[in-house]
Parts: structure tokens; sequence; C-alpha cells
């Protein structure tokens, strides 16, 4: 079936079924991506699919459900399933709304998240650029031995939203990536370098500067070393900034701070951050991951600081979270057609001004460990805060720069954050969803 | 699908130029439930529904999915693929046919999700739920899933291999949160079998929430870990996560074709003491990780990857194995059409060995028993890795004292495996999800208690 039919048929089957109000998302994607190891194509794929997914209120309570196979008979399955499985649930008190005049099949061009030129980038050029990365990086440096991880994509897909009170939203996005991990061998000790980028427009993908880069990644961790434990300001660079933040973002969601389940449970209007510290849900940026003009449930969305000027303001709020405060719906609601609609940044934002330069940060104190790499998240806890995570980097004293792994490095993101000392002046490169400069904390326990 | 119009499309792809041509076709049914703070939160039923197009022509493999079933409509994709083909003439002997035929009939005692009549998981889930807030006031939350899935394949190939298989998983997940003057830490218990509903019908859904509701109080009085090098007894069961991510991966030939593992070259040779002995087996009946055949159709096996201390073998799908010299051990696997099969773990396991926890204890003198772990983290092309202890306790002369949060085990698996000097005897396994290059697919982990000296702690004192 076309997305629209099928979109139209399990709305009015759920309606049919006993279903007083629903939503439905239809997602289609292509792709094609390809690995090289060694000069060679290791492995080609291409992938076409779709799938359906439904939410269905019966007396306030929702039942979900999905289906990817897309004939007739399977999509009227699909509203049973879902009315049926809403039997079982508990009411959630939400209506959907009233069908918006703002919102409506928005173009996705304004938001620059579609370039045609994005499907010329074949396996032929897919591949002339492994090679040429591949080439440049094993001539950069003679430590390097390997390159394990080679590979070029181009991905497309559309997404429609429609309700029973007659929205019908849509957007399509596309594009390209490039990535390479480099491994380089001194005294039998390897280490690994990665970049990768991705951009709408693949004539953006340089694949040698990122071999270059990845090489450079690899052997600046040559020779690391452990160094003493103790106290320690931190550098968390902007290569890794935003996964370590990421770690925390659970506690920004209105769902969890309901449940108790946050650190920033009755912390509005506290301070949270420095002063000029802003963090933002930034659904407008042209052409990035997480921008959007409708959210996943059909509402308009907007930018909003969630941490204004360092003092926290609010949350990220769906239908369902909103109707329990109490408040006005805040467009954050984020939905794939498997799955339960949730909330979450449409891009997050750490706001540049007041950032300073790399040199600056690192001299900052007389001794600065600046992290370049984490080593997994699972000793850290969402809920309270607390960090526990293996890394590597440097330590910078004055004009000595060392390198140093294994270390850990334990305490609380949010003392962290209350205590920042400064923050960076940029960005990393690529469109991605998380903007986050690089991250001055004042202090952390290092552990050997 | 019908098999005349799948030989159509394998024999498309040979004249395409692929040495093997497969197919894999999928329907899979998933079933969910939540109950969090007394409420089902949330349920939610599904079909996914694709095909997987294998062509392997030289030692490129080619693949491709989707869910249009038309023969026009795949027929088209092989061309696409083949057109696509960069071609450099390498060729890869890829040895003998998988000797593969047959139908796994479903088990007659399978309970459906589906099947009318079935609504005793409500009523779990509650049971569970008040048997986690009836062990403390200190319970402030208590969440309980269910998760069912079955999947029915069919693999076809151009060498006139044709399995069918129909597989059930269910699993149960409890996750309690217990609170004290504004401290919070967190339990879970997640036990699940390869069966249908009826595995609830012998599962102490109650005595899973307790533990989990226990543990989650008991690490309420927890210090902050101290932090550096000791001796740490690492517990049974979900410990066995360890061994899984710093050796079982880079004992993967999807490890080795990329040279991208520390144990290349080194079978025969001394990598752990002799007290140490690995298996990955995927022929444990009803075992969270088994299967009859693995996902190019290969009847899966019990694989020893290390014994006494000695590295014997590696975990091999066909084009690992034709590519490193290995044998093939049905290891190949996937978590759906989506993903072009490559060698991964099935139920990995450190054997049992004859220590008793208090022998362990009382050699160890000072240091950590990490008497549950976390998730963690590796990479294997430097075998780097890092792991939570979800419960711990301090040893001093071999009396077990203060349990300690946010502990973490560092370190690099090859550097590790020698220095495991004590293998206990009370071996369990625990079902997990592992995350690679082909997708999230079931696995089991599992040891005894092991005695790890020395290895980096993380803490915060």
């Amino acid at each position: 079936m076309k997305p629209g039919d099928a979109l139209a048929l399990v709305l009015e089957e759920a309606r049919a079924a006993g279903a007083q109000e629903a939503d439905a998302i239809w997602e289609e994607s292509e792709s094609l991506s390809l690995d090289a190891f060694e000069g060679k194509v290791q492995n080609l794929e291409r992938s076409d699919s779709a799938g359906l997914g439904l939410r269905a209120l019966v007396d306030g309570r929702p039942g979900y459900s999905f289906t990817e196979r897309l004939a007739p008979e399977a999509v009227r399955r699909c509203a049973r399933d879902a009315v049926a499985l809403a039997r079982f649930t508990d009411p959630i008190g939400l209506r959907l709304p009233e069908l918006a005049t703002d919102v409506h099949a928005l173009p996705s061009v304004e938001l620059g998240l579609w370039n045609p030129a994005v499907e010329r980038f074949d396996p032929k050029a897919m591949l002339e650029a492994c090679l040429a990365a591949e080439a440049r990086a094993r001539e950069a440096d003679p430590r390097v031995v390997n390159i394990p991880h080679l590979g070029a994509s181009r991905s497309t897909g559309r997404t429609l939203l429609a309700n029973s009170k007659g929205f019908l939203g849509e957007r399509r996005s596309g594009s390209a990536s490039f990535g390479i991990g480099v491994v380089s061998r001194e005294d039998g000790i390897d280490k690994m370098g990665w970049d990768g980028i991705s951009w709408r427009d693949p004539s953006r993908l340089d694949a040698e500067g990122l071999a270059l880069q990845a090489v450079q990644r690899s052997v600046e961790l040559l020779g690391a070393h452990p160094i003493p434990s103790g106290p320690v300001p931190v550098l968390f660079d902007e290569r890794i900034s935003a996964q370590f933040l990421s770690i925390f973002l659970g506690a920004f969601l209105a769902d969890a701070v309901q449940k108790g389940q946050s650190r920033l449970v009755g912390r509005v209007g506290q301070r949270l951050a420095p002063p000029g510290f802003h963090l933002s849900t930034q659904p407008h940026l042209v052409g990035m991951s997480g921008s959007r003009f409708f959210d996943g449930e059909g509402l308009a969305t907007s930018p909003r600081r969630l941490v204004d000027d360092g003092i926290l303001r609010g949350f990220l709020h769906n239908l369902e979270t909103a109707a329990r405060d109490g408040i006005a719906p805040t467009g954050d609601a984020v939905r794939g057609y498997t799955g339960r609609v949730s909330a979450g940044f449409s891009n997050l934002q750490v706001e540049l001004p007041g950032g300073r330069s790399r040199e600056s940060l690192e001299q900052a104190f007389p001794r600065v460990l600046h992290v370049v790499k984490l080593e997994g998240s699972t000793g850290c806890n969402p809920v309270s805060g607390d960090v526990s995570i293996g890394v590597q980097g440097f330590l910078v004293q004055g004009a000595s720069r060392t390198p140093v792994d294994r270390v850990s490095l334990s305490g609380n993101i949010f003392e962290t954050l209350s205590e920042l000392e400064g923050w960076g002046d940029n960005y990393r490169p690529g469109i991605r969803s998380q903007f986050v400069p690089s991250l001055l904390a004042r202090t952390l326990q290092l552990a050997s | 699908m019908d098999r005349q119009r799948a030989g159509r499309i394998l024999q498309a792809a040979q004249a395409h130029g692929a040495d093997l041509a497969e197919l894999f076709v999928e329907e899979t049914r998933f079933s969910s439930m939540l109950l969090r703070d007394r409420k089902i939160e949330s349920a939610t039923a599904g079909t996914e529904f694709g095909i997987g197009l294998r062509m392997v022509c030289g030692g490129q493999v080619l693949y491709a999915h989707t869910s249009r079933e038309s023969e026009d409509s795949l027929l088209g994709v092989v061309e696409e693929l083949a057109a696509a083909r960069p071609r450099d003439g390498s060729g890869l002997d890829l040895g003998d046919p998988i000797d593969g035929r047959g139908t796994v009939p479903p088990d007659p005692a399978r309970i459906d999700p589906d099947d009318p009549g079935v609504d005793g998981r409500l009523d779990a889930l509650r049971r569970a739920d008040e048997s986690a807030r009836s062990v403390s006031a200190r319970v402030v939350q208590v969440s309980t899933t269910l998760l069912h899935r079955r999947s029915r394949i069919l693999i076809l190939n151009s060498e006139g291999l044709d399995v069918e298989d129909d597989r059930c998983w269910t699993r149960f997940t409890v996750a309690v949160v217990a609170e004290h003057q504004g401290h919070r830490q967190t339990g879970n218990e997640a036990p699940g079998e390869r069966r249908g509903l009826e595995f609830l019908r012998g599962l102490d859904v109650e005595g899973q929430s307790r533990l989990a509701a226990e543990r989650a109080v008991r690490m309420l009085d927890a210090k902050p870990a101290p932090a550096g090098e000791m001796p740490v007894l690492i517990g049974n069961g979900f410990g066995g996560v360890i061994f899984h991510e710093a050796c079982g991966h880079p004992l993967e030939t999807e490890a080795l074709r990329r040279k991208a593992t520390p144990f290349a070259g080194r079978i025969g040779d001394s990598v752990a003491q002799p007290c140490l002995t690995a298996i990955d087996d995927g022929t444990i009946p009803d075992a969270w990780g088994s299967l009859e055949f693995d996902d190019e159709g290969t009847p899966t096996a019990r694989t020893v990857l290390i014994e006494g201390g000695i590295l014997k073998g590696f975990l091999a799908d066909r084009i690992g194995a034709a590519e490193c010299g290995l044998p093939r051990t049905g290891s190949a696997r996937r978590e759906s059409y989506r993903y072009a099969p490559v060698s991964r773990m099935r139920n990995t396991f450190v054997a049992a060995g004859t220590s008793t926890v208090q022998d362990m204890l009382d050699s160890m003198g000072t240091g950590l028993w990490a008497v549950r772990m976390g998730g963690g983290s590796v990479n294997p092309a430097t075998g780097e890795f890092n792991f939570a202890v979800e419960e711990g306790y301090m040893v001093k002369d071999g009396r077990v004292g203060a349990a300690v949060r946010g502990a973490t085990l560092t370190g690099k698996g090859h550097e590790i495996m020698p220095r495991i000097r004590m293998v206990g005897n009370d071996f369990e396994l625990a079902p997990g999800t592992c995350g690679a290059a082909s997708g999230q697919i079931p696995v089991c982990v599992g040891q005894p208690s092991l005695l790890v000296d020395p290895i980096l702690v993380g803490g915060r004192s």
C-alpha cells in the first residue's frame, strides 16, 4: 500500500474496532553502504524498508502495534492488535491535539534535510573514497599496522505522521557518511584512532582528511601510561563531550522527573550551571539530524532553553507528561514505528557564547587532564548522576603534553556542571543531533 | 516462499556472478507488556517481515534486504546489487556446501501470545510487583516487563540448502529502585529462555523480584568504592560478561578477518592459566542463546575456545572460516533479515573449576568481591575493556566487609586472562543481549566465580 492509504486505513480500522482516537506513523528508508579492507571491497549492502506503527486510544487507554507487512489485511490486523491491547493498559488522560493550522506537510527543503546529490554517492564513489583514505592513512605514519574499519554509506528516509483529528505531516531526509578506524603500534602496544562524519552533500566528505585525523588520533596515544591517582581538573574534548553529557540527558525527560527517576526533581528555578551557560532544544537548525517542524505527535516544534543562564527552566514533554503536569504541550515527542511515544531533544545544543579556545582551557590550571576517549558508560548512573568511567587522553602541564591511559574518572555530573570552569568555542563538524563544545570541569577524582 | 520462485531468484544471482546466493525469509511477531508504578503502562504487538538476499562473489559479500516479496522486485534487487558491485577479481574458496536440510518442528508444549485465552501475563507482572514491594518500605519503584518474540525463518541457498525454523524467546525483567535519605540504588533481574510463554510456568517471578529488591536495598548502605589495582573475585553467572566482551569477541572470525584481534595466529598457545577452560555452546536445550541451525543453515555446535589455558579455536561463519582457514562452527548469526550473518557468540562461558567461594576469599587477601557485574564495553581491536560492578563488597583477610558502589573494572582482555588464578565450582549461565556488526542477538554469558589478581578498579575513594 502507499503510505497515505495505509495511514488512512489503519486509522479507520482502529476507529471501527472501538478506538475513539488514534495516531499512526509511517517510516521508510533506503540505504547503501560499502566496507573495504586492504584495498578490496569486503561488504556491499543495500536495503529498503518500511513500517507502520499505530497508537489506539480506547477510553483513554493506549494500545500500540506495528507491522512491516503492508498489505490491507496486515494493516487491518495491526489496528485490531492495538485496540485489543488497549484493554490491558491503564488510562493516561491525554487527548490528541485539534488540527493545528500552522503545521501541515512543511517542505523539508526549508530545513535542509534533503539534498538530491546524496543519491549520486554510488558504490564507485564510495570505493574511491575508501581506497584513497586507506592509502593516505598507510603512508601517513609507519606505525599504522591495520585499518579494520573503513566504510562509506548513504541513506534516505521519509516519515509521515497522521492522526484521527486530520493531521498529516511529512518529512524527508538523506545523508552521506564516511568513517575510518586506524590501529597503530609501538613497542607491542596497539592504539585505535577513529574519525567519521556525515553530510547532506556527499561532496563535503573529505575522506583523506578524515584518514589523517584518524591516524593522528591513533599515534598520539602511543606510549600512553597511567598517572597517579588523585583529584584533577578535566577538559572533555568536543569529540566526546556530547557523548559524556548524553549519559545523563534522561534527567531532562519530564517522564523521568514525574516518576522520581531524575536528580532534577523539584529543581526548576534553581542554578544548575554557571551564569552564561545555556542548554537548549533546537529543532530548527538547518540540515541537522534532529531538526523537524513537527514532533512525534504532530505538534509544532520550537527552540527552547531548558537551562537558561545556568538556571533550570523546564523539561522535555510529550502530550501525556504535559497533561500530567497540567501545562501546555511543548512539542518534544519522539516516536518510531515500532515503539511508544517518548520525548527527546530535537538537537541538543550547549550554546557557544562565552566559550574559550582549547589552549586557553588547557592552561586554565597548572595541570589539566584533556580527555579524548571514553571507554563505556556503564559505571555511570543516569539517575544519581554518579560518574565512573575509563578514559584516555593527555596530561597537560604548561607546555608539556603526555598521553595517558588505563585511568578512570569518578565524580557526579550535576556537581561537575554546577562547578563548570569553562567551555569551548566550537563544535565538532558534520551533521549531528548534539552540539556540545568541550567542557572544563574543575575537578574529578582520577584512579589508576 | 514458493521454492520455484526462490530458485529463479537464486539462479539469477548466480548468473550475475555469485559463487553462492542465499535467501533468508523472516516473519517475526513481537509482544511486550510493561507494568510500572502498579499500572500497565504499555502493551505492544507487532510484525516484522522481510527478505535478506546475500550474494558471495569472490571475497566480497553483497547483501540486500527488502520487505517487497514479489519476484520482479527481488530480481530487481539482484540486478541492482550486481550492478553496484565493484569488481576486483579476488577469489575465495568457500569449501564444501553446508549440509543443511530440514524443518525444525515447533514444540507442542509451546504457548504463543497469539493463542486465544492467554492472559496469565498480567497476573505474573502484578505478583512480581507486589513481591518486590514487600521486601522493604525503601522500595519506591518497581517496573516489570514480559517480552515475547517468535520468528519463523526460511533459509535457501544456491547449493540446495533448505532449512525452516520456528524460534521463540520469552523474557521476564524486573527493575527495582530503592531509596533512603535521598540516595537511590537499583536492582535488576532478567531471566529468559528460548521457549514460548510456558517458560513463565516454571519461573518463580516473586523470587526473582525479591532478589532484585533485596540487592537494591542492600546497596543503599554501600560506600564509594576504592580505586587502584587489587585482587577481584568476580561473581558467577552474569560475571561472564567480561569474558564475553574481552575474549569472546576477539575469538570471532569477524575480528580475525580484519586482523583486529590479539589472538591472531595463537591457536595452540597458552593464553591463560591451566585452570581455565572456555566454551561457546549453541546446543544447550532452551538456553537463551541456543539454536538448532545457525542463520546460514549450518547445524549449531559446541565449540571449545580455550582448554586448560591453551587457545583451541575461533567461532566461524562460512566466510570467516574460508578466509581464515578455520573449521565452521555453526556460529553465523544475525538479529533479523536486516543483517548479513557474521560469526557471533551463542552461550559463551568459562567452565566450572573446583574452588569454593570461601577458598577464593581466603586466598585473595585484601580486594574486591564483585558479586554482580553490570554492563560494559570493549574495543576488540585493542582488547581494552571497562565494566561496572552492580553489587560489590570489600574483602580483608578473607572476611567480607562493607558494600561498595560505583566500582568499575578496567583492563585488556588478553592481559587479564593469564591473571585468572582460581576458578570456582558455582557455575551459572545468564541471558543477555549482544550488539555487534549483525545487530542485537540473544546470547548467554556464564562462569563460576573467578579470582583475578590483579585488576584495575576505578572508584571514588
